[in-house]
Formats: C-alpha cells, structure tokens, sequence
C-alpha cells in the first residue's frame, strides 16, 4: 500500500486509533500486526520471507553476544545470509548477464536462463541494511534486543518500512514502551510532515515527472537546452519523491508516538559535495560510512587508500540503487566527485588566499550552483535508461550531440508539449522550488517543514496544501521512486 | 448540482440558523478560533469546507470546454473526435461493441477496394449505397461508432453526449449480443473507459446507483461530485495552464513545437499494446484471407461463465434508459439481434439466449423501435466469423444488405431518412 493512496488514508487514522485505544503493554504487538497487514498488502508471501529473516536475524544477534572464541564466524554467517538474500533477488538477473559477458569472451559455456519470475520484495535493501546495523554493533560490544515483538517491529515498522529511512535500534527500540501519550504539539507537527510530504510528492514530484520520463523517453528527439531543463527537473523529481516519503513516514510515525530519524536536511543548499552527502539520503550516508567505508579503513591509512575507499563506498552505494550498470556508473561518478572535493579541500588547505575567497558569500553561492550542477549530471546517467543513452544526454547537454533535425541544441523546444501544466513554466517552477528551499531554510522550523511566518499562518497554508492535492493527485496512485529497493 | 451538494448546502444552512444569538454566534466562533490555533488542521479544514461550499454554489468552472481536457485517446474518443468534425450529424449511426465494428470495417475495406483506418475513418459507404439501393434514399451518411467492449451504458452516453441538438441522426442502428448485458469479463457501467472519456460531456448526476451498483466502490464518485477541488481538477488545471500560457506567451512564440508532441513510427508500433490509439495501426485491408481465431475461445467461455444476473439487470436498465432518451429526442431505433456463432451458444448457460432475445423484444415493444432479429434469418454461416464473435466482410456485407432492406421494408423509417430537413452531405474522399 502506497502513502499516497487512499487506503491508506483509511488504513492509517484506524490503526491509530486503534493504537491508543489499547493498554501500553499491547501496543508494540499491535504495531507489529499492523506492519505485517500493510506489508502483506502488496504480496503476502512476502511477510513469510520478513518474519524468516527477522527470526533469523534474532538467532544469530544471540549467537554473535554470547559467543566467546567465533564471533567473526557468526557475524560472516550472518551477513552471508542477509547479503545473499539481498543478492539473489536484486542481482540475480544482473549477475547472470555479466557473468554469461565474461565467460562468453573466455570461451566458457554460458548460465542459463532464470526461467522463474524474481520479483523485488518492497523494501528488502532498507530491513536487511537494518540488520547489518543491528548484527554489526551487537559484534562490536552493544547488546542484543531480548523481546522478539519489539526485535520483529523494528525492520517492520511500517512507516520506514519500504523506504526508510533507515534506522538504528539503539534509537528505536526503547521508544516501544509506549508511556507517553499523544500530544498536540506532536500531532500538529505530524500533519504538517504528512500533509507536506503528500504535497511534495503528489504535487511537485509527480507533474516534474511527466515531463521527465517524456524527455528520458525520446531523448533523440530534443536538444541540450531541453535536458538541462529536464535533468534540473528531475533532480527536483527524486528530491521531492523522496523527501516527501520520509516526511510522511516521518509525519506517521509521530502520531504513534515514534521519531525517526530526518533524511534530508535542504540538500541543494549544499556549499559543497561532502557536505551535500551529510544533507541526502543522511541515514543511508551514514549507514555507507558505518558499516562499509569505516570498515574499509576509512581515512585512517593514508590518503591514496581513502580516495579508494571514497570510490568503493559509493559505486557499491551506486549499485544499491539498482542492479544495472547505469547505477555503477553513477555511484562511480558519485565517489569520483567527493575524491575531487577532498583533493580541493587540501588545496585550500594550503593557501591562505583560495581560503579567504572559499569564504565570502559570493563563493558560497557559486559553490551551491556548482554542487547542485555536478549532483545533476549524475542524475543524467541515474535516469537515463542505459549508459549509452545516458552519455547521449550529457553529450547534448554540453553540446558534444547535435539536437534533433531543425532544433537548435539552445532552444527548449519541450516548454511548448502540450498537456501538463508545467511544460510552458517549467523554468519559473525551477527558480520557485529554489525559493521554496531558501525560505524554508530561513524559516524556524527547518528540515523542510512548512516556514512559519504569522500567527493564522499555517492553517491557511495547510489549506492550500490540500488543495493543490486534491486538484493535482491522478486517478491512478502512481508509485514512489524508491519504492521497491 | 447534484443531490450530494444540495444536501450539503442545506446541511450548512441549517448549522448556521440555528444558532440564534449573537452572542451563541461569538461564542462559538471564539471556541472553534482557540481550536484552530491550537490544531492548525482544524483550520485548513474549516477553510476548505468555507471555499468548497462557495465553489460548489458558484461553479465558476462550468463553461470550460470540456473537450480541451486532456484524455486518453481511446476508440470512444476518436470517433467522438470523427462525429463531431463531420460537417452535418449523419443519418444513420451504428452503435455497439466489436460484434457491430468489425463488420462494418471489414466489409468497407473491401467495398472500397482499400485499407480503412478505423481510429480515423467511421464512415460506412456500403451502408449508404445499400440503402439508396434498397430504400430508394440518396445523400445518405452511415456512421459506425461500435466500440470494443461497449456495453448498453455506453450506449446510453454515447447518446447523452452526442445525439443532440443539430448533432442529432435520424436512425440508430444498435447491435446487440448476449455477452452485451452479461459479459463476466465486465466490471460496472463506470469503469468502462468509453463511460469514463464520454462522462466528461453528461452530466452523470443521479446515474451513481447504476453506474456503480457496488456501494463500497461508490465513495471515489461521491468525492469527485462532492469536493469541487477532486471532481473539477482536470478543469482547473487547465484554466491554469491557459492562464500560464497567455503569460508565456512572448516566449513561447519564439520557440519551435515540441517534438514530444510528434507521434513517431515506434511510438505506432506499439500502440496496441497501451490503452491510446494512434492513426495507422488499426487498419483493415480488402483483401484479408479468411481465418478463425480458434485461440478466442476460451476468451468465449469466460465471457459466459455464469448467466450474470445482476449484471444483466443493470445493463438492461442502461438500454432501457437509451432507449428512452432516443425516443425522447425523436430518433428511430432499429434494434438488431446481432448473428452468434454455434459456439457463443455452446458457452452461454441455459435460458441466457432466450432471456436475451425475448428482452430485446419487449423493449423494442415498450419504447416503439424497430426490432430484427438477425440470428433468426439463418443467412450467416460460420465462414462469416472470425472468432467466436466477430463477423468479416462476408458476413458485414449480408449484415448491412440485410438491415438496408429491413429498413427499406418500414416506412415510418424510410420517411424518416427521405426527411431533407436534415440531409447529411457526403464528405469528398470518394470510393
């Protein structure tokens, strides 16, 4: 079941409901149930691989506590098991073709064809990254969670549940006792995130992607200037979407209760790419740096080796996303980009001068267009549909690939497509989403939630909010980007 | 409005009188204020219902042209598109689902001697010729708007949206099979995506219990009749983007069309496979061998799974109401038993067929249409059908003589179609 769909606008304010109508001690039972039914919703089989691997999960956290001499052998099981989980319905497909390319040029005989159907269970790569966060810090000295309920909730909260953001037990778990009541201050501020978050979706997200999967579709028919505006277009795309998944699960954890963790914190506003990494996808950068690139050596063996380890971190980063080579080569691009932005820092370092004018304003302003710009030409790569088609945008971008016949690669032909509304606007909705993050970074609450600027403030732009929701959300609910990773 | 609003509306109305006082007034006024500053929720919600209320009394939306909307271009679309671009209502129009479509296509290919496009092209020459031929009336127009999958309550938009004012036929051909009131591959009336695209110019107002007979599905309808911001987005989008245009204007004219607006040949080739249709791809050649599609038969067996009653009950309440609505506007009703193969009636469960013919007659009967009862002359033969339902040209060719001479045979119909008050010219492309 989708946020954005009406059953579970019915399904949400029910089990809340319901939730605190029950004694304390009942609740994180219910919550589980709850999970488990929305889960269920998609495919119910799939609860049964949840609830194995969560059983699972919880053997071996045990086993990795109490043993003495082969801890590492525990924890190598158990990260075996949720990686070949992973592994086989991810990358099944993927690691069959490029094994059959490499053997095929070595003269070896080829895999055969997976016959059967692999579909992708909703939220796999977020629940078995949570168990590598739990198996790894339990090897690492904390302790494990006693209570299965409250164990089996913790990847099956059904608000982070097939998205994230991805959380740490040590956070979670002791909010299942339940003392506390709801109260104003947390319901108000979890409509905001919910009804925001819809809005960024189903308003923003949405209409941006009509004119982007138009453009990524054809992208032979348009010109240079048609793609930096697409490209632009859909960096915004992928921000909102997700952004506003997390403030709607976030929004609905609240009512429950439940803060987990923010995974955006105004990304575009970012000076430079390392910092734009503390700002995007936060828990899932800090789950890359946790649990691989600190692993990995991070940068404690010398500069050469942290560059190597920047690349890997991100590639693997990269794959995560999807199991195609486009994926790889954005994660690439991805760690290329943070070696550049350390070897600057260095640079700087050493210059009185470059760190001065790294320092004024002016720079500040030129370093966000460039982040910005450098983030967006990954994107190209991210959703184009292979690489050659993804270098043919680039190409047109920088006019490197002629545009269509009688267009010239400067005109943004795509403004006059008939149909969405924001094919004739889309540069002043560009300039506008810009505005929106400035303001919202200026306003008292920042994150992303609504600015407050007067008293009587809100409710008139909570009224707006829905209904722009209500004149824009489509017959048909379309999906989340993220929605099945 | 609808009933749902004028409930509201006095529902309001009400609340507010009875308050009585000036001061009960104040004081619930500052109660509700200390309310929405407390849960700024509460607030939007009462500014919602203010402006909603006010929206739906005004209706500042109604007069946009409905067909600048953006759509689906489904088949109920292009031969909307085709009806109303003709330059006079035609005489004649065949309705109902691909058992009537196909042979009339079909049989024009190969009376014309060339490739039919029927996306584009929903003129019925043959038609014409037989019935100057057989009923003596020249300067005929023949229309075929037979939709895939259309059941009677398409029927009855088709009619609804169309069949009005000087867009009016003077006869109207409907052919019907028993898959047409039971099909068990169908929904409701309202998930019909002709009902969907052909909604937007009737007012469906009062129609919800028979468009969704399913009470549980109706609460999606009862939103978009009742939140003016739901029910009327598509509009308002557009009044939006006509705005944005006209101040864009000055850009927008210097830069070329889009190209995403070009249909490209991949964009056609595939096009049977998504729910739009384009031009050229759906084309009907005269010189098709015959086949039989034996593979459709299970496809038979489905649609007849069960008698289907309740959906028989519904449907049949759907044809009634067109038929009125025809009788109302003064237009003829032929109604037709289209021919059905041996193996339709193999699938169809005891009593269907006879509850089906005997319903066709008693409704011709009761509304004074005309009935033929196509099966019954035994003229079609199984090298008339392609599949368990559909006809070729063969048996288009026996079908539309046949139905010419019938016509030709009633003079009240024949009147009708001599009356050159409303004489339909024929368009330029020839045979």
């Amino acid at each position: 079941m989708l946020f954005n769909s009406v059953a579970y606008l019915i399904f949400l304010p029910i089990t809340v409901a319901l939730f605190w109508m029950i004694p304390a001690k009942w609740r994180a039972s219910a919550l589980l149930l709850a999970s488990y039914v929305f889960y269920m919703f998609w495919k119910p089989i799939y609860g049964v691989l949840i609830l194995a691997l969560t059983a699972i999960n919880y053997g071996f956290g045990f086993a990795i506590h109490r043993s003495e001499k082969n801890k590492g052998k525990w924890l190598f099981g158990a990260l075996a098991t949720n990686l070949l989980v992973l592994g086989y319905f991810k990358y099944a497909f993927m690691t069959r073709d490029v094994l059959n390319d490499v053997f095929k040029s070595i003269g070896l005989h080829q895999i055969p064809t997976i016959s059967w159907e692999i579909i992708l269970p909703l939220g796999i790569s977020f629940f078995v990254f949570e168990f590598i966060h739990y198996l790894v810090d339990i090897y690492r000295g904390e302790k494990p969670v006693k209570s299965f309920i409250e164990f089996a909730l913790f990847p099956s909260f059904f608000p982070t549940q097939i998205a994230g953001p991805i959380k740490r037990y040590q956070d979670f778990i002791p909010q299942l006792k339940f003392e506390h009541k709801l109260n104003i201050a947390d319901f108000n501020q979890s409509m905001e995130l919910i009804f925001f978050g819809l809005f960024k979706k189903v308003v923003l997200a949405d209409m941006l992607g009509i004119m982007v999967t138009r453009c990524y579709a054809h992208p032979e028919m348009l010109s240079g200037a048609d793609f930096w505006l697409a490209t632009w277009a859909f960096t915004f795309q992928v921000y909102f979407d997700f952004s506003g998944y997390t403030d709607i699960a976030r929004g609905s954890a609240l009512l429950f209760g439940i803060k987990v963790p923010a995974n955006f914190n105004l990304p575009y506003l970012s000076g430079s790419y390392s910092e734009f990494w503390k700002r995007w996808h936060i828990t899932l950068s800090k789950w890359l740096k946790d649990y691989l690139y600190i692993p990995l050596g991070g940068s404690r063996q010398g500069e050469v080796r942290t560059c190597i380890n920047l690349i890997i971190t991100m590639t693997l980063g990269g794959l995560w996303h999807g199991a195609a080579p486009h994926f790889v080569v954005w994660g690439l691009y991805v760690g290329l980009l943070l070696v550049l932005h350390r070897t600057w820092r260095h640079v700087v370092a050493k210059s009185a001068q470059l760190e001065k004018i790294v320092e004024t304003k002016v720079f500040h302003v030129f370093a966000v267009a460039l982040t910005f710009n450098a983030h967006a030409l990954g994107l190209a790569i991210f959703r184009a549909n292979n690489i050659p088609e993804g270098l043919l945008v680039l190409g047109k971008m920088f006019n490197l690939q002629p545009a269509a016949e009688g267009l010239a690669n400067w005109q943004p032909a795509v403004m006059n497509t008939n149909g969405s509304i924001v094919y004739p606007i889309l540069p002043l909705v560009l300039i506008a989403m810009w505005v929106m993050q400035i303001v919202c970074a200026n306003s008292k609450e920042k994150g992303g939630i609504m600015p407050n600027f007067f008293v009587g403030f809100k409710p008139a732009y909570l009224a707006v909010l829905i209904a722009m929701l209500l004149i824009f959300s489509p017959d048909v609910t379309p999906s989340f980007i993220y929605f099945q990773f | 409005m609808s009933y749902l609003r004028m409930v509201f509306i006095r529902f309001v109305t009400i609340v507010f009188h009875s308050l009585k006082s000036g001061t009960e007034r104040r004081m619930i006024l500052e109660k509700l204020t200390g309310w929405f500053k407390s849960i700024p929720l509460l607030g939007a919600l009462a500014i919602l219902v203010v402006v909603n209320l006010g929206l739906l009394v005004l209706d500042p939306i109604k007069k946009i042209d409905v067909d600048s909307l953006p759509t689906i271009r489904t088949w109920s679309y292009w031969a909307a598109q085709d009806y109303r671009n003709l330059p006079k209502a035609p005489d004649v129009v065949f309705v109902g689902s691909s058992v009537m479509m196909h042979p009339t296509w079909w049989q024009e290919a190969a009376y014309r001697g060339k490739d039919v496009d029927l996306v584009a092209d929903h003129v019925s020459h043959y038609s014409e010729d037989m019935l100057r031929k057989h009923a003596g009336v020249s300067n005929l127009r023949c229309f075929n708007f037979g939709l895939p999958g259309a059941v009677p309550s398409d029927g009855y938009m088709i009619t609804k949206a169309l069949f009005k004012e000087d867009r009016k036929p003077k006869v109207v051909v409907i052919g019907m099979v028993p898959r047409d009131l039971v099909d068990n591959d169908f929904g409701h009336a309202a998930s019909s995506r002709h009902y969907h695209y052909l909604s937007r110019f009737v007012d469906t107002s009062g129609l919800e219990p028979l468009a969704v007979p399913n009470v549980w599905e109706r609460p999606q309808y009862w939103v978009n009749d009742f939140i003016y911001f739901k029910g009327k987005g598509q509009p308002i989008q557009q009044v939006m983007r006509h705005g944005v245009e006209q101040l864009c204007k000055p850009v927008l004219a210097n830069l070329p069309g889009s190209p995403l607006d070009h249909v490209t040949d991949e964009d056609r080739k595939f096009a049977m496979h998504r729910a739009e249709l384009e031009k050229g791809v759906w084309v009907a050649h005269p010189t098709t061998p015959y086949f039989y599609a034996a593979i459709a038969d299970a496809d038979c067996m489905k649609r007849y799974a069960t008698p289907n009653n309740e959906l028989f009950e519904n449907q049949k309440a759907w044809l009634e109401l067109n038929l009125k609505a025809l009788k109302e506007e003064n237009i003829k009703v032929l109604l037709v038993n289209m021919p059905v193969t041996s193996m339709a009636l193999r699938c169809m469960r005891d009593g269907v067929y006879d509850r089906h013919v005997d319903t066709l007659k008693t409704l011709a009967s009761k509304y004074d249409c005309n009935y033929l009862d196509a099966q019954a002359t035994g003229k079609f033969g199984p090298r008339d059908f392609t599949d368990w339902a559909h006809m070729d040209a063969s048996g288009g060719e026996t079908l539309h003589a046949m139905i010419a001479e019938f016509i030709a045979s009633k003079e009240p119909l024949v009147s009708r179609l001599s009356d050159t008050s409303s004489v339909a010219a024929k368009k330029s492309n020839q045979l």
